[in-house]
């Protein structure tokens, strides 16, 4: 027991003095940008003989508009089909046989929309097939794939989300002019292999995620209802009869509207030596041509004036959503969101975790977050709860808006501000640790907000927040009429606002 | 200045002398860089405490891991979730050091984590913070590991957490087939099935928290990592120092029991749906077969990425399904499951099946090609140096070696393997690991849709996945013979009272329309129902509500809830619920009152609202109600009883009867005031019409 006494006499709140700095880091880093706009973030980490490629393309579900609500996801998965080199082995047959299918799916779309003739649509699909086996049998299928993974790659894959279109993964150090080559390829002369199939591979990713999920069906209801203007209305998975009428002549429109080098950020992160490196870029996406910076989003969510509410029943226990609309990212509010959601939602010390969870034990779990359903444009501001066995929605709401309403009546305090500014400092130092997620970070930063120092900036921007910064912020945004409720609840319970 | 100029030149050529390749197979690439294999530091403490350090600079950063022989497999029967419950609140609930609360404001404030956790056969704690912080850190690490107090108030928010784990473990299909699917493949009666329960929680006590602590959290039971920004001396003093009291035991797992079910299809019901969950498979391997290489191999092949068959064939070619995956699942302990999982479309279910079966019989007939042997050697070949590409993944792994007691150089002898696995080794695997004919097919959907029957895969059974519910214990009550003739005459008379004409002996069915008002806590509703009952066995009830009229028939044949043009069936939960309303109404009260038993039992007579009255315990169906008698004039003036409500938990139920009317000869309660825990109702009854015209109309 001796030591116990000695423990407790230097347990006392210390603050981090440690803090990783923009300058040291810089100078690992080079920033090169090509001609035709292509930027690329040069990060070197020699700690293993391995490097990290982010790609990241600047247009998302917020590009897109009705009647191709998904697209951006579709083609996605289209990026991984091959170009006119990698896949390819009778091109020219290959194209043929590609347009024949597509001119005979807009015929099966036609017939299926206007109730045509079944024994038409059957003989139609039976076309479509042989035609398609003729169009694989001219290509070899899979070879973009399976090149990348046959050279050691443990994590290639690629994610779209509202704001954009991210690809990604690694390889031995000595393979960087395999991915020059590939990337380079993929973007500049991709072709759409197995479009149709592919999309009903993308139908069953909806059904799975969104249709058969409980949870994924209260989260799509919830965005669609939240943004009723502004075009984070739009779900990323899309419209499932989007999803069925999709054709490879819109998927190539939308793919030369928003993919060129002025809308493509690239991160290397690992064992690279920019010296060599840079040639290899210039070379191979020196290549593709400039384009065109697509139009602005003008179009800005007008101000909510009533709260919207949505409640889904479901073979579900309940679960509880609440989010206000705040500003994007690059608002100088944005470090004061940050401070809130650290003080109210993040962690066990949190002021709903201690409520909700271990003194009124109406919720299993709280949390909160910033950027719903992105971060580019003016987006929410969440919080989320689980209710516990014996509890409802309407228990942990109440709980909820009380704590809401002592940000804006009450400062918090010095030691919940400490609190979020050191945590701040260590999660960048914690971030550093593995090539894919710097990648990631820097080609983030760099194009939402302007400058990847910007990763260190907001460490000093929350350093900034005052108590009083808190309390004006949730006075402005805050509000009842400013929010938007997503409730789920078991088939047989009523909720109180039924 | 010419030594900088030459250099000038070199750079300038070897920045022209680059050139673009139009096909990647004529890349020359430069040599590979071998990674750095480092060894973790070991060294044994007095009391058997097994430790690894190694030293990382890059970040300012330390971590620690350490790992115990124990897990839900060690949980004593009836108390199913006590390990899951230690690896919760071993850290939340504090230790003699600091109470858990104040570690969770402590630690948060210094962006530093220390965590307990528990699975099946493993449980542990782990830690992670800024150097400048570790000394604080490890002290609370340590006090973890070895004294954590278990405080009632922090135990209890677990025990509300994993209750509410429980109600929701049914919440997504996905989860429901990978769970019943593993209970299977492992037998309903092996530890590794046993699955917590809102009972089996509810049993455990402090005592046992502490108990199961003491008997398996040992230092001779454990393997401990730290790493980082350490100096490797000065840790191996500090953490000898640091548990240096520990006081050893030894203990040992039991040997599991393992025996799969029959094979066959096992399926779940869900409706609201538009995918079905397909899981084929059985019994896996040890991850120390020495076949392990070749499993890999094979199961890569089949299910482990882009260029497996499954994603080949059911994704890429047939587009039925997102992710199908499978392979040989190993354990290091116990044999992991062979398993094919795939998400389709409810048309497709019994397609995915065949197809998935047809691509493992072809395997297993016809082996796999060279250039798909190539292809998967080459790239597990080439990823080798990802096995090594940090410190953290190099320690984490000789942790889990050590632990396991696997060879220090388990990754680079399968590394070795794989390069020497062959097409006959692919075939013989497949043969040998891989019975189709003897796999369970679990099936997670809505059959109603599905392409074919799934009984064409071989006998079905249903699997049932209610959550079931505590039992309630009632409070010992002596009932003799005496209390029990006192009682059964003090309800006859009660019966007598409201129905003097022997009325209800002759109700076939009956319909009572009301006006409810709903209340819980402070949200109001109110209600107009019609409830009919048709003897013995069959209730209808309608709801009229602001939203719209809710119909509910429960019938021998059917349970089904109607609302506008959409028909479904009745969860069971409310299934139950209709159906105790038969057995517990006044046609059934009198039944049993004017029965040849003395059933009813006289328990108390006491004070009730200001008049004396006798308190009968009746047992109605499966329900036990006290009926609350008044001794002047035996007229029921209300009831008292328990129940298990939607969530699992025992609630009190009560009702106060007022203001009897009389329809056809049987005097009603037309006033009721109900509490069912915290949701009150208050009923005014407007119509009883007793055997009405075409009643039976009413249960179609």
């Amino acid at each position: 027991m001796k030591k116990l006494g000695i423990l407790i006499g230097i347990l006392l709140l210390s603050l981090a003095t440690f803090a990783m700095d923009a300058t040291d880091f810089e100078k690992n880093l080079t920033v090169h940008k090509l001609k035709n706009g292509l930027t690329f973030l040069i990060y070197e980490r020699h700690e293993a003989p391995v490097v990290s490629f982010h790609t990241y393309v600047n247009a998302g579900s917020v590009n897109e508009r009705v009647g191709i609500t998904g697209i951006s996801h579709m083609l996605e998965h289209m990026a991984f089909k091959g170009t006119t080199t990698v896949g390819a082995k009778d091109l020219k047959k290959e194209k043929e046989l590609m347009d024949k299918i597509d001119a005979k799916y807009l015929k099966l779309y036609d017939l299926k929309d206007h109730n045509g003739d079944k024994a038409e649509i059957a003989n139609l699909q039976k076309e479509i097939k042989t035609l398609q086996e003729q169009a694989e049998a001219a290509a070899n299928i899979g070879e973009f794939d399976q090149v990348i993974s046959r050279n050691g790659s443990p994590d290639l894959n690629a994610f779209t989300t509202s704001d954009a279109t991210q690809y990604h993964y690694s390889l031995p150090s000595n393979k960087v002019e395999l991915f020059c080559f590939l990337e380079s390829e993929r973007f500049y002369h991709p072709v759409f292999r197995q479009f149709y199939k592919e999309r009903n591979v993308v139908a069953e990713e909806r059904r799975m995620r969104t249709e058969s999920n409980p949870t994924g069906k209260l989260i799509e209801q919830f965005q669609l209802m939240s943004f009723t203007y502004h075009p984070y209305h739009v779900p990323t998975i899309g419209a499932m009869s989007d999803i069925q009428h999709y054709t490879r002549a819109k998927v190539a429109n939308y793919f030369k509207k928003y993919y060129n080098p002025r809308t493509m950020t690239i991160a290397i992160v690992g064992d690279v030596n920019p010296k060599t490196l840079i040639p290899m870029l210039d070379e191979y996406f020196g290549r593709i041509p400039a384009g065109d910076v697509p139009d602005p989003i003008v179009t800005v969510e007008p101000k909510q004036t009533v709260q919207r509410r949505l409640i889904l029943h479901e073979n579900s226990q309940p679960i509880y959503l609440i989010g206000w609309h705040r500003p994007a990212e690059t608002s100088k509010d944005n470090a004061v969101f940050d401070a809130i959601s650290g003080i109210i939602g993040s962690g066990r010390s949190s002021r709903l975790y201690k409520k909700l969870v271990k003194e009124k034990k109406v919720a299993a779990y709280v949390g909160s977050f910033n950027g719903y359903p992105g971060t580019k444009y003016p987006n929410l501001f969440m919080v989320f709860a689980v209710p516990s066995a014996n509890h409802s929605n309407v228990d942990v709401e109440e709980v909820i808006n009380d704590e809401v309403e002592k940000l804006k009546t009450t400062p918090v305090t010095d030691e919940e501000l400490q609190k979020v500014k050191t945590q701040a400092k260590a999660e960048l130092v914690y971030a550093m640790d593995n090539n894919m997620g710097i990648a990631q970070m820097l080609a983030n930063y760099y194009v939402k907000r302007g400058d990847w120092k910007v990763l260190f900036n907001d460490v000093d921007a929350i350093e900034n927040v005052t108590a009083a910064d808190i309390q004006r912020v949730a006075k402005e945004y805050l509000q009842k009429t400013n929010s938007n409720v997503g409730e789920l609840l078991p088939k047989e319970q009523k909720s109180e606002k039924e | 200045m010419k030594r900088i100029s030459i250099f000038l030149v070199a750079l300038m050529l070897t920045a022209v002398s680059f050139a673009q390749v139009k096909d990647y197979h004529k890349i020359k690439y430069p040599t590979p860089k071998a990674p750095q294999i480092v060894k973790p530091f070991q060294f044994k403490l007095k009391n058997g405490l097994t430790i690894l350090l190694l030293e990382d600079h890059e970040l300012p950063i330390v971590s620690g891991r350490i790992l115990f022989h124990t897990g839900s497999v060690a949980d004593p029967a009836g108390k199913t979730g006590l390990a899951a419950l230690v690896g919760d609140t071993m850290r939340t609930a504090g230790n003699t050091l600091m109470g858990g609360d104040q570690m969770d404001d402590y630690l948060e404030s210094m962006a530093a984590s220390v965590e307990s956790f528990a699975g099946d056969t493993s449980a542990g704690v782990s830690f992670r913070c800024l150097k400048e912080n570790a000394d604080k850190v490890m002290g609370l690490f340590q006090a973890t590991i070895e004294t954590p107090v278990f405080a009632e108030k922090q135990v209890n928010v677990s025990k509300e957490q994993v209750k509410s784990a429980i109600m929701r473990r049914n919440d997504n299909p996905q989860g429901i087939a990978g769970r019943e699917f593993s209970r299977r493949v492992y037998g309903l009666h092996s530890p590794l099935s046993a699955m917590e329960e809102l009972a089996t929680v509810k049993a455990i006590t402090i005592q046992d928290l502490k108990t199961f602590h003491g008997k398996w959290y040992v230092p001779d039971n454990a393997v401990l990592a730290v790493w980082g920004d350490l100096n490797r001396k000065e840790m191996e003093k500090k953490l000898t120092e640091l548990f240096r009291d520990w006081k050893p035991a030894t203990v040992k797992l039991p040997t599991l029991d393992i025996h799969s079910e029959k094979p066959g299809v096992y399926f779940v019901h869900r409706d609201g749906v538009t995918q079905s969950n397909v899981i084929i498979g059985h019994l896996g391997q040890l991850r120390n077969n020495p076949d392990f290489p070749a499993m890999a191999i094979f199961s890569r092949l089949l299910g482990g990425g882009f260029e497996s068959r499954l994603m080949k064939t059911v994704r890429r070619d047939m587009g039925l399904s997102y992710s199908p995956h499978g392979g040989i699942g190993t354990n290091w302990d116990y044999p992991g499951a062979f398993a094919i999982r795939i998400n389709t479309k409810l048309g497709s279910t019994a397609k995915v099946i065949e197809v998935a079966k047809g691509i493992v019989s072809d395997i297993q007939k016809n082996g796999v090609t060279d250039e798909e042997l190539n292809l998967s050697r080459d790239a597990y070949i080439n990823s080798f140096v990802f096995q090594f590409d940090s410190l953290d993944k190099i320690i984490r792994r000789a942790l889990t070696y050590k632990f396991y007691d696997y060879p220090e150089n388990f990754t680079e002898t399968l590394f070795n393997g794989l390069k020497k696995v062959t097409r006959d080794d692919i075939k013989r695997v497949a043969n040998k690991y891989v019975h189709p004919d003897k796999a369970l097919i679990m099936v997670v959907g809505d059959e109603s849709k599905f392409d074919k029957p799934l009984s064409e895969f071989g006998p079905v059974t249903t699997v049932d996945v209610t959550i079931p519910k505590p039992e309630i214990k009632e409070a010992a009550v002596t009932a003799t013979q005496a209390t029990l003739k006192e009682g059964s005459d003090i309800l006859r008379k009660a019966i007598d009272k409201l129905d003097p004409k022997h009325k209800l002996d002759k109700v076939k069915i009956w319909q009572i329309k009301a006006k409810t008002l709903v209340q819980q806590g402070e949200q109001k509703m109110e209600l107009n129902t019609t409830t009919s009952i048709r003897y013995p066995d069959s209730i209808a009830s309608e709801m009229t509500t602001p939203m719209g009229a809710v119909h509910m028939i429960v019938t021998p044949e059917k349970a089904v809830m109607v609302m506008g043009p959409n028909s479904r069936p009745l969860p069971s939960a409310q299934a139950d619920s209709l159906k105790k309303r038969i057995t517990t109404s006044l046609p059934m009260l009198a039944k049993l009152a004017r029965g040849e038993k003395n059933v009813a039992n006289l328990t108390k007579t006491g004070d009730f609202q200001g008049q004396t009255a006798y308190f009968v315990l009746v047992p109605l169906g499966e329900k036990k109600d006290t009926y609350i008698i008044s001794k002047k004039d035996f007229s029921i003036l209300g009831t008292t009883g328990k129940e298990v409500d939607q969530t699992g938990s025992v609630i009190t139920t009560s009702s106060t009867w007022k203001d009897f009317h009389e329809y056809d000869g049987i005097l009603f309660p037309t006033s009721m005031k109900q509490t069912a825990g915290k949701v009150k109702a208050d009923i005014t009854v407007e119509s009883v019409i007793i055997n009405p015209e075409n009643g039976d109309q009413l249960f179609n």
